[in-house]
């Protein structure tokens, strides 16, 4: 069953995801991202880069970027915010945004390098207002992940 | 293994297989499989354009609103000014033709008379009296008899009874206290017209041979010397013989209607 709901959550951040970005166009923060920094910050390194890899895998598919780049970012984001588990106070709102933000960086950074590197290089990378976004909706998007974890831990 | 071990070995694992996909070029390959997953989420993709497009809808439809609502308001207070303009211009065009009618009066008459405004009426009863806009300062007098047009004929409406510097009341004919010396010019009959506080008048005193019949025009005899003779009262519509009484009466339906009275004419005493 946990299998199940995994695939379940895994699915519908992805719906979620499309929906955002068609919605919000660059102002969508990446959903995607914080699901994997919240999921491996609450259950450490190897529920991290699991689920960071096959979410990874499933936004490949959807992605112009080149294919397997989200998979390695988010394996790599879901290891740096795995190890930080039991480390900081996952309920901080600040520690939330610190790690969001370096996390943020990690990823926008490391597709900038896969896109250049093994597509055509993007003219103007806008690193900074995607990371504003992703801070500014850590706080509610982790508040609703809590629950929603919850949720299937009280069924 | 350590658990330290483990996650750093699952890691490099799963980088490494990420990289290998990387270096692969799959993009091209699974385009089956992305067209299949693409199928299966684009309901959100949808959604989300419908919601967008209902949003920007939403702004442009409630832009229409308000202007459609301000156009309405103006159109609703073009329609009153409309509403008003047409209703005074159907009373002065009423106004115009009374005012028309007695001028057209003047020509044919040999007594000096006032123009003179209804501005009030009795609030008891409208056959009572009635409050004209002219007085002393008029040249109105104390029992100046009072006449009216209707369709370019002339009909008594009373005398005067009361005169202040601007104002003046007029009783009615139809009033109960009101009585003129009334004549038919075809049967020769004379008798008293007295009002009933209703609509209709009463002929009295008409001798019991007199040919007095339902139909005939009962003018002023000019007899008691307020009214000038032959201005017409009204008609006969009933003749009524009295038992153990030495003269006949009659009904009078009043030549003039006295709800619709706008304007009346003040005769002056003296001759043109």
């Amino acid at each position: 069953m946990t299998v199940f709901f995994y695939l379940f959550t895994l699915f519908l951040s992805l719906f979620l995801q499309i929906f955002l970005r068609n919605l919000l166009s660059n102002f969508a923060p990446n959903f995607l991202l914080l699901l994997v920094v919240y999921i491996a910050l609450a259950q450490g390194v190897i529920a991290g880069i699991f689920f960071g890899f096959t979410l990874g895998l499933l936004s490949d598919i959807f992605s112009l970027n080149p294919f397997g780049s989200q998979a390695f970012l988010f394996t790599l984001v879901g290891y740096l915010a795995g190890r930080q588990n039991g480390k900081i106070d996952a309920d901080q709102p600040l520690a939330q945004v610190i790690l969001v933000f370096l996390t943020s960086f990690v990823y926008l950074f490391g597709l900038y390098l896969f896109t250049s590197f093994f597509s055509v290089p993007e003219k103007k990378f806008n690193l900074f207002p995607q990371i504003l976004m992703n801070i500014f909706f850590t706080v509610p998007f982790f508040w609703f992940f809590r629950y929603w974890f919850k949720l299937w831990r009280q069924k | 293994m350590s658990r330290l071990a483990r996650e750093r070995f699952f890691c490099i694992l799963l980088l490494g297989i990420s990289f290998l996909l990387l270096n692969l070029s799959l993009q091209n390959k699974i385009q089956g499989l992305k067209n299949f997953f693409l199928y299966l989420l684009s309901p959100s993709s949808s959604l989300a354009t419908k919601i967008l497009t209902h949003s920007q809808d939403l702004g442009k439809n409630l832009l229409t609103q308000l202007r459609l609502n301000e156009e309405n308001r103006q159109l609703k207070q073009k329609i009153q000014e409309y509403i008003h303009w047409e209703t005074s211009g159907k009373e002065i065009l009423e106004e115009n033709k009374r005012l028309r009618q007695i001028f057209n009066f003047q020509e044919r008459i040999n007594h000096r008379f006032i123009v003179a405004r209804v501005i009030g009426r009795d609030t008891q009863s409208w056959y009572h009296s009635l409050v004209i806009d002219k007085g002393s300062a008029g040249g109105i007098k104390k029992d100046s008899p009072v006449i009216a047009l209707e369709e370019e004929k002339e009909g008594v409406v009373g005398r005067i009874i009361e005169v202040s510097p601007n104002l003046s009341k007029v009783l009615l004919l139809t009033d109960s206290l009101s009585a003129v010396v009334g004549s038919s010019p075809r049967s020769k009959a004379d008798g008293i017209v007295e009002g009933r506080d209703k609509n209709e008048l009463l002929f009295k005193y008409l001798l019991p041979e007199s040919d007095i019949q339902a139909g005939d025009l009962v003018v002023t005899s000019g007899i008691g010397g307020i009214f000038p003779p032959g201005m017409p009262i009204g008609k006969v519509i009933k003749v009524e013989e009295k038992k153990h009484m030495p003269y006949k009466e009659g009904i009078i339906s009043p030549y003039l209607n006295f709800s619709h009275l706008r304007e009346v004419l003040v005769l002056a005493n003296q001759e043109k």
